[in-house]
């Protein structure tokens, strides 16, 4: 009893009052818990306060480790302290870029302030608290840096993978060097966001699927994005080769960091037609291209030839260069014929698909 | 070519397995190899020789497949009150590092510079006696490690190696 | 006719490859991001977790108590090596080293190289002007034991294997025959005995209990031998079966240990040449005795 008391005045003395909190950042509002049990928990200890995270019958079972509670103040003194030298360090980068004139210098300067301000604040408990609790800002630099970290770790390079073995590069673009998340879902596939490569049923995709584009870096003024989703595997019947089709196209979309899904009447290039495979050709790969537009180009005009949109034998690579974009996310699933194809073309009005046959000799049909 | 016929299929892994059941090896093999294995082992089956046990228990003390402590089970609280604790003590440690390394690198530079300061000086002789590297050196053994209970007398002023060996 | 001829474009009316090359064939890679394969495997999910987090199953808490040793030679030796080991507008002396050939004749091409010049047969390292940030630090520490026995009996590795693990506390890993050696019996890849090779904590506590209780109760220790070590900063010396018995691990339970075995140990030090190898160690409590000779190229 006597030890626990005197624990108790231990933290106590040594405190995390309202004296130490001010040197995290203090005004955005983001960088804190926002429940207050759960912000108590976390700082003083979840043996005097109940753990927010686990249930009422649990708690009662639990024992933090020992010596935790003890040591715990410590750590948090150093993490501030040198929180609080970090942010001097900050600001007064901040007046070097108001001096600055040179526009690479300050980019410069930008970063590294930037990185700075992810170190201040990512050993604090309540930044980690929040991530984990997926309650973030994606303004602030710090929450930005730990999504990215977390995306680049398995999302990302699954997303490379699945690019990479179903051939989506170099058969669409010659490579994918990804810059932001791209999540694709469908409307008829509520709550659940595709994976890479998977396959689906054409009903699925018989309507216009919703996209996400989660950018990690800061967005500059006016920067705008578009989307092409293509079909490399339309069967080519001439040339006994395959060509692209294009399904669908977007253009001058705006997102922001912590509103990425892209807005329903974006600006179409052309109208969207969902993937109705021919029977017995092989299963398609669709692939969704994400690119950053140059802010000084002029925008693609809708269903124009000379700009390239076309929905038959549709060249992307010209397309990217004539427009100078920058593919920057991408994404892929995969449709067969299914019993819903025949439905799903007489919905759209497209005429019957063709039947192929199964076996298919290198002599042309 | 053995006297059996058989190459390589009487390997030496077979009389001198690591395993225990094999322990006693047939000096001659008369019978066809693979049955030998099986009558040896049968003839062992439940009993241990006094050696067999102490080697039994003697593995026992290395094999580790028990010694695996739990998982540690935290809540999301304290595995991010711990993951602090171990990050304030990687910095803090790191700054120890960091003042050690600028001690020594002052250090060196001081050594430097004096050595310089010596050889501008002028005499070649007295530079070259201060300057050379002495091999042979040793730490006195009187140094010892420090420790939480120091003995009483922590250090002997008076006396020196020189006396003692005089004695 | 193009058997060899490996070719990637598909064709739509073909059900397979248009043409199956005969040989192994590494497809071309096209993306710019380096990744590991394993990390996008289920089953490997829990290596993903970094080994410090209590989460991941190969946690162990790192710093428990203090390193008496280390603090040692941080608040004491290092300082002392410096002046000690410190030579004034030294360069880097460069080792001998194999010669290549020239390449101008076609004969060169896959021709080994020369031996050094000079009667050495053997490359050695350079050795690097010493400074602040190359200060010789005790590396590791390797404890060996071989044992005759094993030739004729090869559960005689299991006593043998104990004894290491009880005197460091580190679990031991056996030593394999690379070769036949007829004379002794030995064939390849049969069990000669085991070693422990030690680093951090272990290595400090093992070398506290060498210097403070093991090689003061040995009679006949001197100390370790002068010309003892390899050339290159690696000191070693021997245990015998007696000596090993003043462990205090062996020596709380001496009865039940009918059977010991010597052990070699070596510490290995990040000292260019042996020297300075032995003034570092000399700083642990652990005398040198003998006449010491000083190679020529220090």
């Amino acid at each position: 009893m006597s030890s626990r008391l005197l624990i108790n005045r231990s933290i106590k003395s040594v405190g995390f009052g309202n004296s130490a909190a001010r040197r995290f950042n203090s005004s955005v509002s983001s960088l804190k818990v926002q429940s207050q049990a759960a912000k108590q928990a976390l700082l003083q200890g979840v043996s005097q306060n109940r753990s927010t995270t686990l249930s009422k019958k649990a708690s009662l079972r639990y024992n933090s480790p020992e010596g935790l509670d003890q040591v715990f103040p410590f750590a948090y003194e150093i993490i501030q302290t040198r929180s609080k030298s970090l942010y001097l360090q900050a600001s007064e980068l901040e007046k070097q870029i108001a001096q600055e004139t040179n526009a690479n210098q300050v980019q410069a300067l930008k970063q590294q302030r930037e990185a700075l301000l992810v170190e201040a604040e990512i050993n604090n408990p309540e930044v980690q608290y929040n991530f984990q609790m997926n309650q973030i800002n994606m303004e602030v630099p710090v929450y930005r840096h730990l999504a990215k970290q977390k995306w680049s770790k398995y999302e990302m390079i699954k997303m490379i993978q699945r690019f990479e073995t179903l051939h989506v590069i170099p058969d669409t673009l010659p490579t994918i060097n990804p810059e932001v998340e791209v999540n694709v879902q469908f409307p008829n596939f509520v709550n659940k966001w595709v994976e890479n490569g998977e396959i689906l049923s054409t009903k699925v995709t018989s309507r216009a699927p919703i996209f996400k584009i989660q950018e990690f870096n800061e967005i500059p003024q006016g920067q705008k994005y578009t989307i092409l989703v293509i079909d490399p595997d339309t069967p080519d019947i001439k040339n006994n080769s395959f060509s692209t089709s294009l399904l669908w196209g977007l253009t001058d979309i705006e997102v922001s960091l912590n509103n990425p899904l892209v807005h329903f009447d974006s600006r179409q290039l052309i109208d969207y037609v969902p993937p109705v495979p021919e029977k017995n050709t092989p299963t398609h790969r669709y692939v969704v291209w994400v690119f950053r537009q140059n802010i000084d180009s002029p925008p693609i005009q809708s269903n124009s030839i000379e700009d390239g949109v076309q929905r038959n034998r549709f060249d992307i690579r010209a397309f990217v260069k004539q427009h100078n974009l920058q593919p920057v996310g991408g994404h892929v699933w995969r449709n067969a014929w299914d019993r819903f194809t025949e439905e799903v073309r007489q919905d759209y009005g497209l005429p019957a698909g063709r039947v192929f046959s199964k076996e298919r000799n290198s002599v042309r049909l | 070519m053995n006297k059996f016929g058989l190459s390589n299929f009487v390997r030496p892994s077979i009389f001198r397995s690591h395993c225990l059941g094999s322990i006693k090896t047939p000096t001659s093999v008369s019978t066809f190899v693979r049955f030998a294995r099986t009558s040896a082992k049968k003839k062992n089956r439940g009993e241990l020789s006094a050696s067999q046990v102490r080697q039994k228990n003697l593995l026992s003390a290395v094999s580790g497949a028990r010694k695996v402590p739990r998982k540690l089970d935290m809540c999301v609280e304290d595995l991010i009150r711990h993951n602090t604790v171990t990050r304030a003590w990687a910095l803090y440690q790191k700054e120890i590092r960091d003042k050690r390394a600028q001690n020594l690198e002052r250090q060196y530079r001081m050594i430097d510079e004096a050595c310089d300061a010596l050889k501008s000086a002028g005499d070649r002789n007295l530079y070259n006696k201060a300057t050379k590297r002495e091999f042979g050196k040793r730490f006195p053994m009187e140094l010892r490690v420090p420790t939480d209970t120091p003995p009483k007398i922590v250090w002997q002023y008076e006396w020196s190696p020189e006396e003692k060996e005089k004695k | 006719m193009n058997g060899g001829l490996i070719q990637f474009a598909r064709g739509f009316h073909a059900t397979s490859a248009s043409a199956k090359a005969k040989i192994s064939v590494v497809e071309p890679v096209h993306h710019l991001v380096k990744y590991k394969k394993w990390h996008l495997k289920p089953s490997m999910a829990p290596f993903l977790i970094p080994k410090n987090s209590p989460e991941s199953h190969r946690y162990r808490p790192a710093t428990t108590r203090q390193d008496r040793i280390l603090e040692h030679y941080n608040n004491t030796i290092a300082s002392d090596l410096l002046l000690i080991t410190h030579k004034h507008e030294s360069t880097n002396k460069l080792g001998v080293k194999t010669r290549e050939w020239s390449g101008e004749s076609p004969y060169h091409i896959n021709r080994p190289a020369k031996p050094p010049r000079g009667n050495r047969l053997v490359p050695t390292q350079d050795i690097k002007v010493r400074t602040n940030k190359n200060l010789p630090v005790i590396e590791k520490v390797t404890v060996e034991t071989y044992d005759k026995t094993c030739v004729h009996a090869a559960e005689n590795y299991i006593p043998v294997k104990v004894m290491l693990q009880q005197i460091t506390s580190t679990k031991p890993t056996l030593i394999y025959a690379k070769k036949n050696i007829p004379t002794w019996n030995l064939r390849r890849g049969m069990v000669m005995g085991a070693k422990v090779e030690l680093g951090g904590r272990a290595m400090t506590d093992f070398l506290s209990t060498l210097s403070l209780i093991v090689l003061p109760r040995i009679k006949e220790f001197k100390g370790i031998k002068n010309t003892s070590g390899d050339g290159s900063g690696n000191i070693s010396l021997g245990l015998t079966a007696e000596d090993i018995r003043h462990f205090p691990e062996i020596e709380a339970n001496g009865e039940v240990w009918n059977k010991l075995s010597g052990c070699n140990i070596i510490i290995h030090t990040s000292a260019q040449v042996d020297p300075d190898a032995r003034t570092l160690i000399s700083g642990l409590n652990l005398p040198f005795t003998g006449k010491e000779k000083i190679p020529s190229r220090v």
